[in-house]
Protein backbone atom coordinates (compact mmCIF):
# COMPACT_ATOMS: atom_id res chain seq x y z
CA UNK A 1 0.00 0.00 0.00
CA UNK A 2 1.39 3.52 -1.02
CA UNK A 3 2.05 5.88 2.16
CA UNK A 4 -0.40 8.41 0.67
CA UNK A 5 -3.60 6.03 1.43
CA UNK A 6 -2.47 5.11 4.45
CA UNK A 7 -2.50 8.80 5.40
CA UNK A 8 -5.81 9.10 3.84
CA UNK A 9 -7.41 5.95 6.03
CA UNK A 10 -5.81 7.68 8.81
CA UNK A 11 -7.14 10.95 8.14
CA UNK A 12 -10.20 9.25 8.02
CA UNK A 13 -10.06 8.04 11.43
CA UNK A 14 -9.51 11.44 13.22
CA UNK A 15 -11.34 11.97 16.39
CA UNK A 16 -11.11 14.44 19.12
CA UNK A 17 -8.96 13.13 21.83
CA UNK A 18 -9.24 13.34 25.13
CA UNK A 19 -6.64 15.24 27.40
CA UNK A 20 -4.98 13.90 30.17
CA UNK A 21 -5.90 10.21 29.70
CA UNK A 22 -2.67 9.18 30.86
CA UNK A 23 -2.93 10.72 34.49
CA UNK A 24 -6.61 9.72 34.59
CA UNK A 25 -6.02 6.20 34.13
CA UNK A 26 -3.19 5.60 36.43
CA UNK A 27 -4.90 7.44 39.45
CA UNK A 28 -7.39 5.48 38.89
CA UNK A 29 -5.49 2.22 38.61
CA UNK A 30 -3.88 3.42 41.61
CA UNK A 31 -7.20 4.11 43.69
CA UNK A 32 -8.60 0.44 42.38
CA UNK A 33 -4.96 -1.21 43.51
CA UNK A 34 -5.45 0.56 46.78
CA UNK A 35 -8.72 -0.57 47.20
CA UNK A 36 -8.35 -4.65 46.25
CA UNK A 37 -5.11 -4.83 48.49
CA UNK A 38 -7.49 -3.40 51.00
CA UNK A 39 -10.03 -5.98 50.78
CA UNK A 40 -7.38 -8.71 50.80
CA UNK A 41 -6.31 -7.02 53.83
CA UNK A 42 -8.92 -7.08 56.01
CA UNK A 43 -9.59 -11.15 56.36
CA UNK A 44 -6.09 -11.70 55.68
CA UNK A 45 -4.38 -9.72 58.53
CA UNK A 46 -6.42 -7.46 60.10
CA UNK A 47 -6.73 -4.03 60.62
CA UNK A 48 -4.02 -2.64 63.75
CA UNK A 49 -5.82 -0.35 66.34
CA UNK A 50 -6.70 2.94 64.12
CA UNK A 51 -7.32 5.26 66.57
CA UNK A 52 -3.89 4.47 68.43
CA UNK A 53 -2.03 4.35 64.76
CA UNK A 54 -3.55 8.01 63.82
CA UNK A 55 -1.94 9.29 66.93
CA UNK A 56 1.08 8.12 66.28
CA UNK A 57 4.26 10.17 64.79
CA UNK A 58 5.36 6.24 63.60
CA UNK A 59 2.26 5.75 61.41
CA UNK A 60 2.48 9.34 59.47
CA UNK A 61 6.54 8.60 58.93
CA UNK A 62 5.57 5.51 57.35
CA UNK A 63 2.58 6.35 55.64
CA UNK A 64 3.60 9.45 53.86
CA UNK A 65 6.79 7.74 52.89
CA UNK A 66 5.38 4.65 51.37
CA UNK A 67 2.88 7.34 49.96
CA UNK A 68 6.07 9.26 48.72
CA UNK A 69 7.57 6.21 46.76
CA UNK A 70 4.24 5.92 45.48
CA UNK A 71 4.13 9.03 44.03
CA UNK A 72 7.96 9.02 42.67
CA UNK A 73 6.59 6.05 40.64
CA UNK A 74 3.57 7.47 39.55
CA UNK A 75 5.33 10.39 38.27
CA UNK A 76 8.02 8.09 36.70
CA UNK A 77 5.27 6.10 35.04
CA UNK A 78 3.38 9.20 33.98
CA UNK A 79 5.98 9.87 31.89
CA UNK A 80 7.41 6.87 30.47
CA UNK A 81 4.14 6.11 29.49
CA UNK A 82 5.19 8.98 26.59
CA UNK A 83 7.97 8.99 24.12
CA UNK A 84 10.67 11.32 24.68
CA UNK A 85 9.47 12.78 27.79
CA UNK A 86 11.60 13.77 30.70
CA UNK A 87 11.07 11.54 33.62
CA UNK A 88 13.77 13.52 35.88
CA UNK A 89 10.87 14.44 38.67
CA UNK A 90 10.01 11.27 39.52
CA UNK A 91 13.49 9.88 39.90
CA UNK A 92 14.12 13.25 42.56
CA UNK A 93 10.96 12.58 44.32
CA UNK A 94 11.58 9.01 44.43
CA UNK A 95 15.35 9.88 45.74
CA UNK A 96 14.40 12.59 48.38
CA UNK A 97 11.88 10.39 50.02
CA UNK A 98 14.64 7.47 50.26
CA UNK A 99 17.25 10.08 51.30
CA UNK A 100 14.88 12.06 53.78
CA UNK A 101 13.84 7.85 55.68
CA UNK A 102 17.32 7.36 55.40
CA UNK A 103 18.13 10.45 57.31
CA UNK A 104 15.39 9.60 59.90
CA UNK A 105 16.79 6.13 60.50
CA UNK A 106 19.85 7.23 61.51
CA UNK A 107 19.43 9.72 63.60
CA UNK A 108 16.84 7.05 65.23
CA UNK A 109 19.61 4.50 65.63
CA UNK A 110 21.85 7.07 67.27
CA UNK A 111 20.29 7.83 69.52
CA UNK A 112 19.35 4.34 70.90
CA UNK A 113 21.16 1.89 73.19
CA UNK A 114 23.27 0.01 71.55
CA UNK A 115 21.52 -3.23 72.89
CA UNK A 116 17.96 -2.03 71.33
CA UNK A 117 19.74 -1.37 67.51
CA UNK A 118 19.25 -4.79 66.50
CA UNK A 119 16.03 -4.82 67.68
CA UNK A 120 15.12 -1.73 65.91
CA UNK A 121 16.11 -3.24 62.94
CA UNK A 122 14.64 -6.29 62.51
CA UNK A 123 11.35 -5.74 64.40
CA UNK A 124 8.92 -8.64 64.87
CA UNK A 125 7.90 -9.05 61.65
CA UNK A 126 11.04 -8.56 59.31
CA UNK A 127 10.64 -11.91 57.59
CA UNK A 128 6.97 -11.23 56.68
CA UNK A 129 6.68 -7.80 55.63
CA UNK A 130 8.38 -7.39 52.38
CA UNK A 131 6.46 -10.81 51.38
CA UNK A 132 3.05 -9.50 52.56
CA UNK A 133 4.07 -6.12 50.61
CA UNK A 134 4.49 -7.83 47.34
CA UNK A 135 1.88 -9.97 47.82
CA UNK A 136 -0.72 -7.15 48.03
CA UNK A 137 0.55 -5.20 45.15
CA UNK A 138 0.45 -8.27 42.59
CA UNK A 139 -3.13 -7.20 41.68
CA UNK A 140 -2.40 -3.70 41.38
CA UNK A 141 0.56 -4.48 39.52
CA UNK A 142 -1.11 -6.71 36.81
CA UNK A 143 -3.44 -3.93 36.36
CA UNK A 144 -0.99 -0.71 35.91
CA UNK A 145 0.78 -3.03 33.43
CA UNK A 146 -2.04 -3.95 31.00
CA UNK A 147 -2.92 -0.39 30.94
CA UNK A 148 0.38 1.13 30.22
CA UNK A 149 -0.07 -1.44 27.62
CA UNK A 150 -2.35 1.00 25.57
CA UNK A 151 0.42 3.81 25.98
CA UNK A 152 3.62 4.11 24.67
CA UNK A 153 6.27 3.35 26.83
CA UNK A 154 9.99 3.69 24.48
CA UNK A 155 11.79 2.09 27.61
CA UNK A 156 9.75 -0.88 28.75
CA UNK A 157 11.26 -2.36 31.43
CA UNK A 158 12.14 0.83 33.29
CA UNK A 159 8.62 2.24 32.35
CA UNK A 160 7.05 -1.07 34.23
CA UNK A 161 9.83 -0.83 37.24
CA UNK A 162 8.03 2.74 37.63
CA UNK A 163 4.88 1.07 37.12
CA UNK A 164 5.88 -1.61 39.63
CA UNK A 165 7.07 1.16 42.29
CA UNK A 166 4.08 3.00 41.66
CA UNK A 167 1.70 -0.03 42.84
CA UNK A 168 4.32 -1.17 45.23
CA UNK A 169 4.11 2.11 47.05
CA UNK A 170 0.26 2.07 47.75
CA UNK A 171 0.13 -1.52 48.19
CA UNK A 172 2.92 -0.65 51.46
CA UNK A 173 0.37 2.16 52.30
CA UNK A 174 -2.07 -0.23 52.82
CA UNK A 175 0.12 -2.82 54.79
CA UNK A 176 0.58 -0.28 56.94
CA UNK A 177 -2.86 -0.05 58.20
CA UNK A 178 -2.37 -3.25 59.57
CA UNK A 179 1.53 -3.46 60.64
CA UNK A 180 2.61 -2.10 64.23
CA UNK A 181 5.98 -1.54 63.35
CA UNK A 182 7.57 1.74 64.56
CA UNK A 183 11.25 2.34 63.75
CA UNK A 184 12.08 4.02 60.69
CA UNK A 185 15.26 1.97 59.68
CA UNK A 186 13.16 -1.11 59.85
CA UNK A 187 10.58 1.00 57.15
CA UNK A 188 13.73 1.72 55.35
CA UNK A 189 14.95 -1.62 54.84
CA UNK A 190 11.95 -3.60 55.31
CA UNK A 191 9.04 -2.16 53.22
CA UNK A 192 11.38 -0.75 50.59
CA UNK A 193 12.39 -3.97 49.81
CA UNK A 194 9.22 -5.02 49.61
CA UNK A 195 8.26 -2.13 47.46
CA UNK A 196 11.50 -3.00 45.26
CA UNK A 197 10.37 -6.29 44.95
CA UNK A 198 7.37 -5.42 42.99
CA UNK A 199 9.57 -2.24 41.04
CA UNK A 200 11.83 -5.36 39.74
CA UNK A 201 8.80 -7.89 38.83
CA UNK A 202 7.61 -4.86 36.73
CA UNK A 203 10.45 -4.20 35.27
CA UNK A 204 11.03 -7.98 34.42
CA UNK A 205 7.43 -7.97 33.32
CA UNK A 206 7.75 -4.34 31.46
CA UNK A 207 10.51 -5.83 29.54
CA UNK A 208 8.28 -8.75 28.40
CA UNK A 209 4.84 -7.30 27.69
CA UNK A 210 5.32 -3.04 26.82
CA UNK A 211 6.93 -4.00 23.87
CA UNK A 212 4.84 -2.42 20.85
CA UNK B 1 17.25 26.88 12.35
CA UNK B 2 16.17 26.57 15.78
CA UNK B 3 14.07 23.23 16.84
CA UNK B 4 11.83 25.28 18.36
CA UNK B 5 11.26 27.37 15.15
CA UNK B 6 10.95 23.69 13.25
CA UNK B 7 8.61 22.07 15.77
CA UNK B 8 5.93 24.76 15.93
CA UNK B 9 4.13 24.16 12.97
CA UNK B 10 4.12 20.11 13.81
CA UNK B 11 2.83 21.33 17.26
CA UNK B 12 -0.16 23.31 15.75
CA UNK B 13 -1.11 21.07 12.98
CA UNK B 14 -0.95 18.17 15.82
CA UNK B 15 -3.02 20.30 18.25
CA UNK B 16 -5.89 20.93 15.52
CA UNK B 17 -5.81 17.24 14.89
CA UNK B 18 -5.99 16.04 18.29
CA UNK B 19 -9.16 18.40 18.24
CA UNK B 20 -10.80 16.54 15.59
CA UNK B 21 -9.78 18.40 12.32
CA UNK B 22 -9.04 15.77 10.00
CA UNK B 23 -7.61 18.16 7.33
CA UNK B 24 -4.90 19.37 9.68
CA UNK B 25 -3.72 15.79 10.61
CA UNK B 26 -3.78 14.40 7.38
CA UNK B 27 -1.27 17.33 6.72
CA UNK B 28 0.81 17.10 10.02
CA UNK B 29 0.95 12.87 8.66
CA UNK B 30 1.87 13.80 5.39
CA UNK B 31 4.81 16.23 6.64
CA UNK B 32 5.95 13.26 9.03
CA UNK B 33 6.04 11.25 6.23
CA UNK B 34 8.92 13.31 4.66
CA UNK B 35 10.33 13.74 7.23
CA UNK B 36 10.80 9.96 8.35
CA UNK B 37 11.93 9.05 4.96
CA UNK B 38 14.78 11.43 5.02
CA UNK B 39 15.69 10.42 8.86
CA UNK B 40 15.52 6.53 7.91
CA UNK B 41 17.26 7.05 4.44
CA UNK B 42 20.16 8.65 6.38
CA UNK B 43 20.31 6.02 9.21
CA UNK B 44 19.67 3.02 6.52
CA UNK B 45 20.23 4.46 3.60
CA UNK B 46 18.05 5.82 0.27
CA UNK B 47 17.46 2.19 -0.94
CA UNK B 48 16.79 0.29 1.80
CA UNK B 49 13.96 -2.06 1.14
CA UNK B 50 12.08 -1.97 4.78
CA UNK B 51 12.68 2.10 4.54
CA UNK B 52 9.40 2.61 3.63
CA UNK B 53 8.13 -0.14 5.70
CA UNK B 54 9.40 1.95 8.59
CA UNK B 55 7.77 5.16 7.39
CA UNK B 56 4.42 3.41 7.09
CA UNK B 57 4.90 1.54 11.04
CA UNK B 58 6.37 5.07 12.53
CA UNK B 59 3.23 6.99 11.07
CA UNK B 60 0.58 4.29 12.21
CA UNK B 61 1.78 4.46 15.55
CA UNK B 62 1.97 8.33 15.37
CA UNK B 63 -1.41 8.12 14.79
CA UNK B 64 -2.96 5.34 16.94
CA UNK B 65 -0.52 7.01 20.10
CA UNK B 66 -1.53 10.22 19.57
CA UNK B 67 -3.12 10.48 23.14
CA UNK B 68 0.60 10.17 24.90
CA UNK B 69 1.59 13.48 23.73
CA UNK B 70 1.68 15.65 26.14
CA UNK B 71 1.13 19.45 24.62
CA UNK B 72 3.39 20.47 27.70
CA UNK B 73 6.47 18.14 25.39
CA UNK B 74 7.95 19.05 22.16
CA UNK B 75 6.12 17.29 19.24
CA UNK B 76 8.95 16.86 17.55
CA UNK B 77 11.18 14.77 20.88
CA UNK B 78 7.58 12.76 20.75
CA UNK B 79 7.62 12.14 17.23
CA UNK B 80 11.43 11.35 17.20
CA UNK B 81 11.33 9.05 19.95
CA UNK B 82 9.00 6.94 18.61
CA UNK B 83 11.25 6.84 14.93
CA UNK B 84 14.12 5.90 16.85
CA UNK B 85 12.16 3.13 18.76
CA UNK B 86 10.54 1.58 15.87
CA UNK B 87 14.57 1.73 14.29
CA UNK B 88 15.80 0.24 16.80
CA UNK B 89 13.01 -2.49 16.68
CA UNK B 90 13.76 -2.97 12.87
CA UNK B 91 17.42 -3.68 14.26
CA UNK B 92 16.64 -5.76 16.77
CA UNK B 93 14.33 -7.96 14.32
CA UNK B 94 17.53 -8.13 11.38
CA UNK B 95 19.47 -9.92 14.04
CA UNK B 96 17.27 -11.92 13.97
CA UNK B 97 16.36 -13.41 10.77
CA UNK B 98 19.49 -12.36 9.23
CA UNK B 99 19.03 -15.51 7.04
CA UNK B 100 18.48 -15.13 2.77
CA UNK B 101 16.47 -17.62 1.83
CA UNK B 102 18.07 -19.66 -1.10
CA UNK B 103 16.30 -18.72 -4.95
CA UNK B 104 16.98 -19.58 -8.32
CA UNK B 105 19.38 -17.47 -10.15
CA UNK B 106 16.27 -16.17 -11.96
CA UNK B 107 16.25 -13.67 -8.66
CA UNK B 108 19.18 -12.00 -10.08
CA UNK B 109 16.78 -10.04 -12.84
CA UNK B 110 14.12 -9.24 -10.25
CA UNK B 111 11.44 -7.03 -11.26
CA UNK B 112 12.69 -3.84 -11.07
CA UNK B 113 11.25 -1.64 -8.02
CA UNK B 114 7.95 -0.16 -7.88
CA UNK B 115 6.77 2.88 -6.70
CA UNK B 116 9.29 3.77 -3.73
CA UNK B 117 6.14 4.84 -1.53
CA UNK B 118 4.84 1.70 -1.56
CA UNK B 119 4.99 -0.22 1.61
CA UNK B 120 4.83 -4.13 1.12
CA UNK B 121 3.78 -5.09 4.83
CA UNK B 122 1.19 -3.12 5.38
CA UNK B 123 -0.64 -4.22 2.32
CA UNK B 124 0.16 -7.75 3.12
CA UNK B 125 -1.38 -7.06 6.38
CA UNK B 126 -4.26 -5.68 4.75
CA UNK B 127 -5.29 -8.42 3.19
CA UNK B 128 -5.13 -10.58 6.08
CA UNK B 129 -7.86 -8.67 7.47
CA UNK B 130 -12.23 -9.94 7.60
CA UNK B 131 -13.54 -9.56 4.61
CA UNK B 132 -15.48 -6.70 5.90
CA UNK B 133 -13.28 -4.60 7.28
CA UNK B 134 -11.27 -4.47 3.99
CA UNK B 135 -14.25 -3.57 1.65
CA UNK B 136 -15.30 -0.78 4.24
CA UNK B 137 -10.93 0.11 3.95
CA UNK B 138 -10.82 -0.41 0.41
CA UNK B 139 -13.79 1.90 -0.01
CA UNK B 140 -12.65 4.77 2.31
CA UNK B 141 -9.45 4.88 1.66
CA UNK B 142 -8.12 3.50 -1.86
CA UNK B 143 -11.30 4.58 -3.74
CA UNK B 144 -10.97 7.73 -1.93
CA UNK B 145 -15.15 7.99 -0.97
CA UNK B 146 -15.82 9.64 2.32
CA UNK B 147 -16.92 7.76 5.34
CA UNK B 148 -20.89 8.37 4.22
CA UNK B 149 -20.28 7.35 0.57
CA UNK B 150 -18.70 4.29 2.02
CA UNK B 151 -21.27 3.53 4.60
CA UNK B 152 -23.79 3.65 1.44
CA UNK B 153 -21.65 1.13 -0.68
CA UNK B 154 -21.28 -0.94 2.47
CA UNK B 155 -24.44 -0.93 3.56
CA UNK B 156 -22.85 0.06 7.59
CA UNK B 157 -24.07 3.00 9.27
CA UNK B 158 -21.29 6.03 8.78
CA UNK B 159 -20.18 5.21 12.51
CA UNK B 160 -19.84 1.49 12.05
CA UNK B 161 -17.49 2.39 8.98
CA UNK B 162 -15.93 4.98 10.95
CA UNK B 163 -15.45 1.85 13.72
CA UNK B 164 -14.27 -0.18 11.31
CA UNK B 165 -11.42 1.62 10.18
CA UNK B 166 -10.13 2.44 13.29
CA UNK B 167 -10.53 -1.24 14.14
CA UNK B 168 -8.43 -2.45 11.17
CA UNK B 169 -5.56 -0.02 11.85
CA UNK B 170 -5.39 -0.82 15.81
CA UNK B 171 -4.74 -4.65 13.93
CA UNK B 172 -2.74 -3.67 11.81
CA UNK B 173 0.25 -2.43 14.53
CA UNK B 174 -0.48 -5.51 16.51
CA UNK B 175 0.15 -7.27 13.71
CA UNK B 176 3.33 -5.27 13.24
CA UNK B 177 4.24 -5.34 17.06
CA UNK B 178 3.85 -9.56 16.95
CA UNK B 179 5.75 -10.37 13.77
CA UNK B 180 8.39 -8.67 15.49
Amino acid sequence: MKTDDLIAMMASDTKPVARGSIPRKLSLVGAAGALVALVILIPWLGLRDMGLAIGAPSYWMKTIYTLGLGVGGLLLTERLARPGASWVRGVLVTGGVLVALAGISIFQLANLPSDQVMPAVMGSTWDKCPWRILALSVPGLIAVLLVMRSFAPTRPALAGAGAGLFVGGVAATIYGLHCAETSAMFTLIWYTGGIAASALIGALAGWRILRW
Amino acid sequence: MELETLDAPLKALMLKGLGGDAVAHAELLSRMATLLRRFFARKLGASDADLEDLVQETLLAIHLKRDTWDAAQSFSGWAYAIARYRLIDLYRRRRVRRSEPIETAEALFGEPDADPTAGADVERLLSELPERQRAVLKAVKLDELSTAEAAARTGMSESAVKVSVHRSLKTLMRRVRDEN
